[in-house]
C-alpha cells in the first residue's frame, strides 16, 4: 500500500494556478512588495545613505543565517550562534588591540568559532542530545564565559585596520567589504549545498537520519563537521559585527541565532530538516531586515518595530504552512 | 443475506488522472469481502470515499439500502464504518482504554471534562473480552507487542459499534500465530453480522478468510468472484492483467565457496544467542522464524547497524571487524531493511539522490554523472517514475523497493541481505524482485533473505535457517523443506534441537 499521504494528490501533475504560484513564490513577492511600498512611502528608503546602511547591517546576521540554514537542512538548530559570534568577535578585537596581525586575528576568531561548533556537535552526537536543548545550554555558557572574561566591559582601542575590515567602500558608495564577504559566503555555501558530497549529506541526514546512517554515511562525523562550519561562520559574522561597531562588545549579537533561524524558515527551510536552501534564506533575511529598516525610516517606535518584526515571522510561518499543505 | 454496502459506478478523478472509473462494490452483512489489486489500483481511494475522506465525482453509495451518496467522515462514523489501519495510529504513552475511546470518553462531568474511569475501564474490558485479548485496560500501549496494538485498532472499530469494518493489510507485521488469532476475531465479527472488507496482498489469506473478492486494476472494476470457486491463478491474472506463470521463478546459480561465515554471534539485548551460520556465493539463504525471533537483529549486527556483543564474522575467509554500516559496505555487505520508508529511503529526496547516497565518491559532485547512473538503474530495474528527479515518496511500494535495490547495486556489494523483501509489495512487483535475486546469484553474488512468508522462502531459498527465540534451531535444504518442518523448528524452542549449522 502506498502511504495515504502520498497516495493520491502529490504524484499527479497539478494544474498551475495563481494561488499555487503565489504560495510558491510568496517570499519573493513579499520582498518585492515591501521594497516598492517603502520606496513609495518614503523617499529616504532608496537613498544612497540608507542602502549603504542596509548593506552594512545585513552581512553580519546574513552570514549567521547561511550557517543556520545549513544546520536546519541537516535537521539541527543552534541557539548559541549569537554567543559564538560575540565570543569570537570580542576575542578578535582583544587580539587586534594586543597588536596581532590581521591574518592571525581572523584565523584565531574562526578557530574559536570552530571550537565552539565542535563542542556543540560533539555533545549532540556523543550523548544523542536534542540540539535545541544542548545549544540553549551552550548559549548561556559561551555568553557567560566571555562576559566573565571581559567583565562585561567593551574592549576598546581598536586599530584602524580592524575597523576597515568591514567598512571599506568598494567602488560605489553603498557597497562595503562586509557585503562582499557576505556575497562570497552565500555563493560558496550555495555551491557546497548543491554540488558537493558534504552538502548532499546534509540533506540526507536531515531528511532521514537512519536511512543516511544505513547508507554508510558517518552521520556523527558529518554533524560535527556541520557544526564546526556553522560555528566558524558565526565567528566570521562576529568579527564583521565588531568591526562595524568598532569595539569589542561581549553582550552584542544576542538572539542572532533565533533571528537567523526565523529568516531561514521564512526562506523555505523546514524545522524538521531536509528542506531548505541558501538563496531562499538570503531572501528571508532580506525580507526581515528590509522590514526593520523600513519601519525605522518611517520613524516607528523601536519597541513597536520589534513587535511588528515578530508579527512578520508569525505570518511568514503561517504562509509556509499553506505552502506545505497545498 | 442483507446487502450491507453497495457502491455503484464510483468515479474519482484527480487532476490529470482517473483514480477510479466505474467501480462497483457490494458487501453483505456477515461476509468477509476481499478487495484486491496491485498498488495504485485504487483500493485506498475507494475506501477513502467510503470513509468520507474524499467525495466521489460520480456514483452512488448505499448502506443498508439507505442512500449515502454524500458521505462525510462524521456520517461514515455514524453509519458504522470502521477502519483498521495498516499503519497504527495509537498514542503510545496512553493506556489501552484511553486509546480505544479516544475522543469519545465517558464523562462524569462533561463540562469540566472529568473522565469516568470506572465506566471507561468497564466498557474497555467488555471489548477486550470480545477480542479474546489478555491485555488490561490500564496497560500502557507503548509496552504492548505489535499484534496487541493492532487488536486495539479493531477494538476501536468495535467500540464504535461498526457495521462495516475495513481491514487494510492487517497482517503485514504479524507472525503466523497472531494471524490465526486475528482471523478468529474476524470470524467472530462475521458471526455478529458485521460486513468486513479485507485488503491484502497475501492471496493465501484471501482464500483462507474471504467469501467473495472484488478485483480492481488501474482504477477500473475488473470483477467480483466467489472465492471458493476460483483459482489463485485466475485471481492473479485479474489483478495484473497478464498471466504470471510462476509465482516464484526460481533459477539456480552456481554455488561456490563460502563468502560469509558467522560464528557464535550474540547481541547485548539477548535477542540473538550464539548464532552460527554461513552463506556461499551463488546461493539464496533464507531465514525463517516468527516475528521477534531475532532474525532482523542478526542481520542488523552483520551490517553494523547495531553493536555486536560477541562473535566473529569472516568475509571471504578473513576475519573482519564491523562496527558501522560503512565497514559492512566496504566488505561488500548491504542490507535492504524491512522498513523501507523509515530506514531505507529518504522519501523527500529524489530517486537519483537516493540511488547515489551510499556511493558518492567525489567530494565535488558531477550531477550529470550521478543522474546517468540513476537513469541506468531506472531502465534496467524498470522503476516506474516520472523521472529520476521525482521524490521517492511519490513512488509505489514495489518501485521504492527497486530504488533501495538500485542503491546497493550501485555499490560493490556481493552479499545482499533482504529483510522482508516483498512486504507490502504487489504480485507483479514481487515477481520482479525475485527475478533480481535470481540475477544476483547468477552473478555469483549471495542473497540472504529474511521472510515471514513461508511460500516465498520455500520457493526462492536454496537453504533455510530457522530461528526461535534468538537461537538457530534448524537448517533445511530446499529439497527437504516443507511448511510443517519450518514451523516445527520455529516454534519448538531452541533447547530441543541442537543448531545444525557448522
Amino acid at each position: 500500500m502506498l502511504n495515504p499521504k502520498l497516495n493520491d494528490g502529490s504524484s499527479i501533475a497539478r494544474k498551475i494556478d495563481s494561488k499555487d504560484l503565489f504560495l510558491k513564490y510568496s517570499v519573493y513577492i513579499v520582498l518585492v512588495v515591501l521594497i516598492i511600498a517603502f520606496s513609495l512611502i518614503s523617499p529616504l528608503f532608496l537613498s544612497q545613505a540608507n542602502i549603504g546602511n542596509f548593506f552594512r547591517q545585513v552581512p553580519t546576521v546574513g552570514i549567521a543565517t547561511v550557517g543556520i540554514t545549513m544546520l536546519l537542512v541537516t535537521g539541527r538548530v543552534d541557539l548559541s550562534a549569537g554567543s559564538i559570534a560575540a565570543f569570537a568577535g570580542t576575542a578578535a578585537v582583544f587580539l587586534a588591540v594586543k597588536g596581532f596581525s590581521p591574518p592571525v586575528v581572523i584565523l584565531a576568531a574562526i578557530v574559536i568559532g570552530m571550537f565552539w561548533g565542535f563542542i556543540n556537535g560533539f555533545f549532540i552526537v556523543r550523548f544523542k542530545l536534542d540540539s535545541f536543548i544542548l545549544t540553549l545550554g551552550t548559549d548561556y555558557m559561551i555568553r557567560g564565559i566571555i562576559l566573565f572574561i571581559t567583565n562585561g566591559i567593551y574592549v576598546k582601542g581598536v586599530p584602524d585596520w580592524f575597523y576597515l575590515l568591514s567598512n571599506t567602500k568598494v567602488g560605489v558608495n553603498f557597497i562595503f567589504t562586509n557585503t562582499l564577504v557576505f556575497a562570497a559566503v552565500v555563493i560558496a555555501l550555495t555551491y557546497v549545498m548543491n554540488h558537493t558530497r558534504f552538502g548532499r549529506y546534509c540533506y540526507a541526514v536531515g531528511s532521514n537520519q537512519e536511512a543516511a546512517r544505513l547508507s554508510g554515511i558517518n552521520i556523527q562525523k558529518h554533524i560535527i563537521k556541520v557544526y564546526m562550519l556553522e560555528g566558524s561562520l558565526a565567528a566570521l559574522a562576529g568579527v564583521l559585527l565588531m568591526s562595524n561597531l568598532n569595539v569589542g562588545a561581549p553582550s552584542e549579537a544576542a538572539g542572532v541565532g533565533l533571528f537567523a533561524m526565523a529568516a531561514a524558515i521564512i526562506g523555505g527551510a523546514a524545522f524538521s530538516g531536509g528542506v531548505g536552501n541558501i538563496p531562499g534564506a538570503v531572501v528571508g533575511i532580506f525580507t526581515l531586515e528590509i522590514f526593520r529598516n523600513g519601519l525605522a525610516i518611517l520613524g516607528l517606535n523601536s519597541f513597536i518595530q520589534q513587535a511588528v518584526t515578530g508579527g512578520i515571522i508569525v505570518i511568514a510561518v503561517v504562509v509556509d504552512y499553506y505552502r506545505r499543505n497545498r | 443475506m442483507q446487502k450491507r454496502l453497495r457502491m455503484a459506478g464510483i468515479e474519482k478523478r484527480f487532476p490529470g488522472v482517473y483514480a477510479l472509473r466505474g467501480v462497483n462494490l457490494e458487501v453483505n452483512a456477515g461476509e468477509v469481502h476481499g478487495l484486491l489489486g496491485e498498488n495504485g489500483a485504487g483500493k485506498s481511494t475507494l475506501m477513502k470515499i467510503l470513509g468520507g475522506i474524499y467525495p466521489q465525482d460520480k456514483g452512488e453509495i448505499f448502506i443498508n439500502d439507505v442512500d449515502c451518496t454524500v458521505m462525510t467522515p462524521e456520517r461514515a462514523q455514524a453509519l458504522g464504518v470502521g477502519f483498521v489501519h495498516q499503519e497504527l495510529n495509537l498514542a503510545e504513552a496512553l493506556n489501552v482504554a484511553e486509546n480505544i475511546f479516544m475522543g469519545r470518553m465517558p464523562y462524569k462531568n462533561k463540562l469540566l471534562g472529568i473522565i469516568d474511569y470506572q465506566e471507561l475501564y468497564r466498557s474497555t474490558q467488555a471489548i477486550l473480552k470480545k477480542l479474546g485479548s489478555k491485555v488490561k485496560p490500564t496497560d500502557i500501549v507503548g509496552t504492548l507487542p505489535t499484534a496487541q496494538k493492532q487488536l486495539l485498532e479493531i477494538g476501536r472499530a468495535i467500540s464504535l459499534d461498526a457495521k462495516i469494518v475495513i481491514f487494510d493489510e492487517p497482517t503485514t507485521s504479524l507472525g503466523n500465530d497472531d494471524v490465526a488469532a486475528l482471523f478468529k476475531i474476524i470470524n467472530t465479527l462475521k458471526q455478529d453480522g458485521v460486513a468486513i472488507i479485507y485488503i491484502s496482498h497475501r492471496l493465501k489469506e484471501i482464500f483462507e478468510i474471504c467469501d467473495h473478492a472484488t478485483v480492481l486494476r488501474d482504477g477500473q472494476y475488473i470483477g467480483t468472484v466467489d472465492v471458493k470457486s476460483v483459482s489463485q491463478n485466475t485471481l492473479i491474472t485479474m489483478m495484473v492483467g497478464r498471466d504470471i506463470t510462476e509465482l516464484f521463478p526460481k533459477e539456480y546459480g552456481n554455488i561456490g565457496e563460502i563468502i560469509l561465515e558467522i560464528q557464535e554471534l550474540s547481541d547485548y539485548a539477548g535477542r540473538v544467542k550464539s548464532v552460527s551460520f554461513y552463506a556461499k556465493r551463488g546461493e539464496i539463504v533464507g531465514f525463517a522464524g516468527l516475528v521477534g525471533s531475532g532474525r532482523t537483529e542478526i542481520v542488523r549486527m552483520l551490517f553494523g547497524a547495531d553493536p555486536i556483543s560477541q562473535g566473529t564474522i569472516k568475509v571471504r575467509g578473513e576475519k573482519v571487524t564491523i562496527n558501522t554500516p560503512k565497514d559492512a559496505i566496504n566488505q561488500g555487505i548491504c542490507l535492504l531493511t524491512e522498513d523501507r520508508k523509515g530506514q531505507g529511503l529518504s522519501l523527500i529526496m529524489s530517486v537519483a539522490e537516493n540511488i547515489n547516497m551510499p556511493n558518492m565518491q567525489d567530494a565535488i559532485l558531477k550531477h550529470s554523472k550521478l543522474k546517468a547512473i540513476a537513469e541506468k538503474f531506472r531502465v534496467s530495474l524498470r522503476i516506474k517514475t516520472a523521472s529520476v528527479d521525482t521524490a521517492v515518496g511519490n513512488l509505489s511500494g514495489g518501485n521504492q523497493q527497486k530504488v533501495v535495490l538500485a542503491k546497493w547495486l550501485n555499490t560493490a556489494s556481493e552479499v545482499f541481505i533482504f529483510d522482508e523483501p516483498t512486504k507490502g509489495i504487489d504480485v507483479g512487483a514481487k515477481a520482479e524482485i525475485y527475478q533480481i535475486m535470481n540475477q544476483l546469484v547468477k552473478e555469483n553474488k549471495t542473497v540472504i533473505m529474511i521472510s515471514s512468508e513461508l511460500p516465498e522462502l520455500l520457493g526462492m531459498a536454496d537453504r533455510i535457517y530457522v530461528m526461535c527465540e534468538g537461537r538457530l534451531t534448524g537448517e533445511i535444504l530446499k529439497q527437504d523443506a516443507t511448511q510443517g518442518k519450518i514451523m516445527a523448528f520455529a516454534t519448538v524452542g531452541g533447547h530441543h534441537v541442537e543448531p545444525k549449522a557448522q
